[in-house]
């Protein structure tokens, strides 16, 4: 057995390990922080878990931790008119501060996909000031994924009563795209060279559209004679536009002044007698055109007539003859005047 | 559980045996053999008894440790035997238990999820509230529960207990108190210990059977000061609760050396039913109080 003296030595030493342990633990685990700090409010709707001692991080790293979380805290921001359910105060060391702006957002998430919910921040940009010591801020309410079930069970719910209440529909909806699919599977089946031939053809066509689409860019677009065309145009429309510029306001005056005199003459020929004195007139003139017509007739059958050389004067005109005769006759007049009065 | 000393043979006069034989001398007659509902009633009564017990026994020894003498190098001597000489056994065993925790822990989580990040910081917080201190409050009931007994039920038997009575003593000054302090000192000290030691050997495991990273592992978040408490109020607990039930155990010893036996037994079984029931209470109130 050993000595007493060793008995209170080993036992001593026991307890002073276990302290250790127990003090290093404690210590550990209350995070000891021997940096300065800052209070910054954070507002929330619903915070979710998060929890009185959970860390704050930026970026993965912890820069503080929550201080606070008080229902109906005052904490309202300054660009918020409403007061939020929940104010949340994270505590942030100091040596932090110059990196977290004022545009700075501040979520809750989770650390892992099981882990506990901790506040993180985006640091927000650098030309914002920095967030100063007690300010407030509005957070990003995490997911509520308790609404999003409830929601997606209200939805699967009604699903299901609704594949419950239309099966018969479904069926058959179901047979009907089983067989247009069978259908349509058939038909390729059936048609496959043709198929195939359409698709070459296809292939053809889009070499062949390829190639004349480049074509057309060398001719259409590319093409010198479509830029001085262009240039002409450009020119013509120049000087279209000058001689507007410069006619137009001449055209428009007397363009104006017809339709004043255009006015007037509907104005004085506008009343009831006068339309009717016009409409009369209009009738004698139809009535004046068809005797017109009439005897146009007859005097391209009379034309006519004497194109063929018939009557007096048909002879007179077409018999080249005749004319001869005549002009012997009128020659030998001239010559023997007495021949009018005398017959041999 | 049972500290009666066998029945004594009931005899009466047989008037039928009178009759026939014309003798006064009484025949043994066996009584009846009690049926379930007697079982049951006796059973409960006993439990009843012993619970009496064993608080009578508790406050008897917190008033020694107020009021008793004071022996030197008792409580030193009693806290070196439970707890340096406790501490190998326990080492080995709760760093064998954090490596079983831990892989079956982790093989179990692949199966849902493949992230392990928060292995250790779960495997911790359950360290520190509960497992740490049950189970090693459950290994210490066998060795040290089982110690005491033997101790005590053997002076029992051979009428120590009976001397220290006939010179004014108390046994329970004499024999429980300094064990009372010395284990309520080591068992605190040596599930500290041992947390550690399991929490090591998790992280060597989970380092090496599932390549999580040590820094990973070492994760404190998940441990809150209500959980701290909880732990050491379940030290303190199953602490007080090991040579108290162990000692009534002993102290209940009849018979020779077969009682000793018994004893060590019934100490054993007592005391990690002790520790399993003061595991449900002390929980249950945690919860209730810390949520």
């Amino acid at each position: 057995m050993a000595s007493p003296r060793s008995i209170e030595v080993k036992v001593g030493l026991l307890m002073l390990v276990a302290l250790a342990i127990l003090a290093g633990f404690i210590l550990i685990m209350g995070g000891i922080n021997f940096q300065p700090t800052y209070d910054v409010l954070v507002g929330f709707d619903d915070p979710g878990g998060l929890q009185q001692g959970a860390p704050v991080r930026i970026a993965g790293q912890k820069v503080g931790k929550v201080a606070d979380i008080v229902f109906r805290g005052k904490c309202t921001a300054p660009e918020s008119t409403a007061q939020p359910l929940v104010c949340v105060r994270a505590n942030l060391e100091k040596r932090f501060q110059a990196d977290i702006h004022a545009n700075a957002t501040f979520y809750i998430t989770t650390a892992g996909l099981l882990g506990e919910q901790y506040l993180a921040i985006e640091p927000g940009s650098d030309d914002a000031a920095p967030l100063a010591s007690g300010a407030a801020i509005r957070g990003l309410d995490p997911p509520r994924l308790d609404r999003l079930l409830a929601e997606s069970y209200d939805l699967l719910t009604t699903t299901v009563s609704a594949l419950r209440e239309h099966r018969k529909t479904i069926r058959e909806a179901f047979l009907g795209l089983t067989a247009t699919l069978k259908g349509t599977g058939a038909f390729m089946e059936h048609n496959q060279d043709r198929l195939d031939r359409i698709a070459a053809n296809l292939e053809d066509l889009s070499i062949e559209s390829k190639g004349a689409i480049t074509d057309a860019r060398e001719k259409l677009i590319n093409n010198p004679r479509i830029e001085r065309i262009l240039e002409r145009t450009e020119a013509l429309t120049t000087q279209a536009a000058n001689l507007s510029a410069r006619d137009v306001p001449a055209l428009l005056t007397d363009a104006r002044a017809a339709l004043a005199s255009a006015r007037r003459v509907v104005d004085v020929l506008g009343s009831e007698e006068q339309i009717a004195l016009i409409k009369k007139t209009l009738t004698d003139v139809s009535s004046t055109v068809e005797t017109a017509k009439g005897i146009a007739g007859d005097a391209a059958a009379i034309t006519a007539h004497i194109r063929r050389g018939r009557g007096t004067v048909g002879a007179l005109v077409m018999d080249e003859q005749l004319f001869d005769d005549l002009q012997e006759m009128a020659r030998d007049l001239k010559h023997n005047p007495w021949k009018f009065f005398w017959k041999e | 559980m049972s500290t009666s000393h066998g029945s004594a043979v009931p005899t009466q006069a047989t008037p039928a045996g009178a009759r026939a034989g014309g003798s006064h001398e009484p025949v043994p007659v066996t009584p009846p053999a009690p049926g379930f509902v007697a079982k049951l009633g006796g059973g409960v009564l006993e439990l009843f008894r012993t619970a009496r017990e064993l608080y009578s026994l508790f406050v008897r020894t917190l008033y020694y440790v107020v009021r008793g003498r004071r022996e030197k190098g008792a409580v030193a001597y009693y806290m070196y035997e439970i707890g340096n000489r406790s501490l190998f056994f326990l080492t080995v065993v709760m760093g064998f238990i954090g490596m079983i925790l831990v892989y079956q822990a982790g093989v179990q989580n692949k199966r849902i999820l493949p992230d392990l990040s928060m292995l250790g910081a779960t495997y911790l917080e359950y360290l520190v509230r509960d497992l740490a201190a049950s189970i090693g409050a459950l290994m210490l009931a066998t060795r040290v529960g089982a110690g005491i007994a033997a101790e005590v039920g053997s002076m029992v038997v051979t009428e120590q207990v009976d001397a220290l009575r006939m010179c004014a003593a108390d046994p329970i000054d004499y024999l429980i108190k300094p064990r009372f302090i010395a284990s309520i000192i080591m068992v605190t000290c040596l599930i500290i210990w041992s947390g550690l030691v399991a929490y090591v050997m998790g992280l060597l495991t989970a380092w090496v059977m599932f390549d999580l990273n040590p820094q990973t592992f070492m994760n404190l978040q998940m441990v809150k000061y209500p959980a701290l408490l909880t732990g050491l109020v379940k030290c303190l607990a199953y602490g007080a609760a090991i040579p108290i039930v162990s000692g009534h155990a002993g102290l209940s010893t009849f018979g020779g050396s077969e009682g000793v036996g018994s004893a060590t037994t019934r100490a054993v079984v007592n005391t990690s039913l002790a520790v399993i029931i003061l595991n449900l209470i002390i929980s249950a109130t945690s919860f209730l109080v810390f949520g």
